[in-house]
């Protein structure tokens, strides 16, 4: 009949097998196994604690190799053909901001200079930021919010180039006044 | 090659255990008993010998009914292995070589 002490080493061993890795519990049952063989309880006990740790430490081990092979598997997305295509992405990104920047000053100009006279034009100075600034700026911020989720690349592009315009009309101001 | 493997005198101490009887298998509570080690130490060195394939593991089927019993033997690179960094005295005795601690 098995006694108290001898039923907690058992019982102790047993759960924190089921509970390791799949490849330590091998090891834990074979140590559990041995259980049967040891005829003094506390000895068990002694045994089945010593037993308990090793299999909770190679678990662990497993647990940790695993979580750094996974991390470096992640990484593998950082390989030469996945950089390049990024780039191409983000390239495509600037692009896009480039030729919206382009629009909006042609089209947008034009179409001021035709919706307003000169003369009015020389007392709205402000306007002159409209198509520079304002509206690309705008474009740019609603087309990164819109492309984040799916072309997140494309869209730190944009954010690149609205970027670039910002830093552009900063340094332009403080050293044209 | 045997991968980098840490020769603590408890592993040699197994292995010194293994070299007894090199072909027969071994269980675990006799091996304790045999280097005094106790479940905690000897395990983790059973685990790392095994994984460097020094190490043979099998399952044993004794009586019906009951869970099959771990044994273990070394590999024939285990052999060599443990040869080589377990010596004899002139007198017979066994005694613990560390000047492979690296291997």
């Amino acid at each position: 009949m098995s006694s108290a002490v001898r039923k907690f080493a058992v019982r102790l061993l047993g759960a924190v097998t089921r509970s390791s890795q799949l490849e330590s519990q091998g090891w834990g049952n074979a140590m559990l196994r041995e259980l049967d063989f040891i005829d003094r309880d506390w000895v068990s006990l002694w045994w089945a604690l010593g037993g308990a740790t090793a299999v909770l430490k190679h678990s662990l081990a497993i647990a940790a190799r695993s979580w750094v092979r996974e991390r470096i598997d992640h990484r593998g997305e950082w390989t030469l053909k996945n950089v390049g295509k990024k780039l191409a992405r983000l390239a495509s990104g600037v692009a896009i901001s480039a030729g919206l920047l382009a629009v909006s000053i042609v089209g947008v100009a034009r179409l001021l200079s035709a919706v307003i006279s000169a003369r009015t034009f020389e007392h709205l100075h402000w306007l002159g930021w409209l198509p520079v600034l304002v509206i690309p700026e705008g474009i740019f911020a609603i087309a990164a919010i819109a492309l984040w989720r799916n072309r997140r690349d494309m869209a730190r592009g944009i954010v690149l180039g609205a970027v670039a315009l910002g830093v552009h009309v900063i340094v332009h101001v403080t050293t044209h006044k | 090659m045997v991968p980098r493997l840490r020769l603590s005198p408890q592993t040699l101490q197994v292995l010194d255990a293994f070299l007894e009887a090199p072909k027969d298998w071994k269980y675990g509570y006799d091996i304790s008993r045999d280097t005094g080690l106790k479940s905690g130490t000897l395990y983790p060195i059973l685990m790392r010998l095994a994984d460097r394939e020094l190490l043979e593991t099998s399952w044993e089927t004794t009586e019906p009914g009951k869970p099959p019993r771990h044994l273990y033997r070394l590999t024939a690179s285990g052999l060599r292995f443990a040869r080589e960094h377990v010596v004899h005295d002139v007198a017979g005795s066994r005694v613990l070589d560390l000047r492979g601690a690296k291997s």
